[in-house]
């Protein structure tokens, strides 16, 4: 074998090796693989690329059930409030100004609290992944009661598409505030899955954007998949995209018994529907946990 | 405790080991059926720290490059004694019916 292949070979792994986190022994893991391969294998380059995902993801830690259940509640809280953030972005002050210039029924109030809200769930978000648990909790439930009042603008909050996820959220943060141990993470990928989530999640953002409307709708099945799949390397992932199936499932179950129509079989079936992307995530989560391979 | 997790234990009860030698020793013990691949040993070696199983007591610098050795904790080695015992009391209940069967078997 030349020196150039081996070069070559080892580069490539470099390459892999260099997306694990700096606390972690790169030196010692291009070294191990150096020695345990001349070659450049998929399987020892697949097995590199999962290790660093799971590291980066904070999947590589040793949790213990209760730890499990804590951290997932955080991963839950943390989907539920890039929802509850991405919902009020459609109820905020500057987005929707079109329709305060036009509107004489003074709906500024409305407006400024999604506004308000937004700000409050956008700092839930940051204190909860920086292991700020308490202020995280109180943030989500001020950020709730702002919700209530820009959602009000269009009648009753709690029938609104996605309106579940500001009281899940308060929720699990005020569960998570009640605990000792504190996880800590960076916030920039939950504050940048807020955008795309206005017209990804369930937010109602169909009856502004006609598009989304078709997108919400498919992008849950698609999110489901992916969850499901991330399955295989993280029970956590798919319990946190089960609760965003939970909110969303109870806003179909509101409607379902507020308009009287229990018993109704296509009803039925319709929430049958509704409610199998979550029961596949809760089974994918307890599938995963039981059968990690490490 | 899963059977990977059981043979990288059991690859350092007879003392520390760096990175490969750990895959080696594991792959010998299970008589070829654990081939750790790089990555998966190091998550496995990052989550049993974590647990306090194992920690890392020397590290030396090989071809310009660091390598540590990692040794079981008096918590992991008991984790691995308890499963081992587990192991065999589970193998018990195939092998002693067995031994049983065959004394009572008419001739």
């Amino acid at each position: 074998m030349t020196t150039d292949h081996t070069t070559a070979v080892e580069r490539r792994y470099a390459r892999l090796v260099n997306l694990y986190p700096a606390h972690y022994p790169r030196d010692e893991i291009l070294d191990t693989v150096l020695q345990s391969t001349a070659r450049f294998t998929a399987r020892e380059a697949f097995s590199l690329l999962t290790g660093a995902f799971r590291a980066r993801t904070g999947a590589d830690v040793h949790r213990g059930p209760a730890e499990f259940l804590q951290s997932a509640t955080r991963l839950a809280a943390l989907a539920l409030l890039v929802q509850a953030a991405a919902g009020d972005v459609l109820r905020a002050l500057p987005l929707d100004l079109t329709a305060i210039l036009q509107s004489a029924d003074g709906i500024v109030q409305y407006a400024t609290a999604g506004l308000l809200a937004l700000i409050l769930h956008v700092t839930a978000i940051v204190t909860l992944t920086r292991g700020a648990y308490r202020v995280a909790a109180a943030a989500a439930v001020l950020g709730l009661v702002a919700s209530i009042l820009s959602a009000s603008r269009f009648g009753g909050p709690w029938m609104q598409a996605g309106f579940g996820a500001a009281p899940l959220a308060a929720l699990l943060a005020g569960v998570l505030a009640c605990t000792r141990r504190r996880e800590r993470s960076a916030p920039l990928w939950w504050l940048l899955a807020v955008p795309p989530a206005v017209i990804l999640l369930p937010t109602g953002s169909g009856t502004v954007l006609s598009p989304a409307l078709f997108i919400e709708s498919q992008a849950f099945l698609a999110l489901t998949a992916v969850a499901v799949a991330w399955s295989l390397l993280d029970a956590r992932v798919p319990v946190a995209v089960a609760a965003l199936g939970i909110c969303n499932l109870i806003t179909i179950m509101q409607v379902v018994l507020l308009n009287g129509i229990v018993g109704d079989a296509p009803v039925a079936a319709q929430v049958a529907v509704s409610a199998a992307p979550t029961l596949v995530l809760l089974i994918a989560a307890t599938v995963s946990r039981r059968r990690s391979p490490i | 405790m899963r059977e990977t997790t059981y043979f990288i234990l059991a690859a350092l009860q007879d003392g520390p080991l760096h990175g490969y030698a750990i895959i080696q020793r594991a792959s010998a013990l299970s008589s070829g059926r654990i081939q750790l691949a790089t990555g998966t040993l190091y998550t496995a070696l990052e989550r049993l720290a974590t647990a306090g199983h194992i920690r890392v007591v020397d590290e030396q610098i090989v071809n310009g490059r660091a390598r540590r050795s990692y040794e079981l904790t008096p918590e992991g080695g008991a984790a691995l004694q308890e499963h081992a015992e587990q192991l065999a009391a589970a193998a018990r209940v195939v092998t002693e019916r067995r031994v049983t069967r065959a004394a009572v078997s008419p001739a």
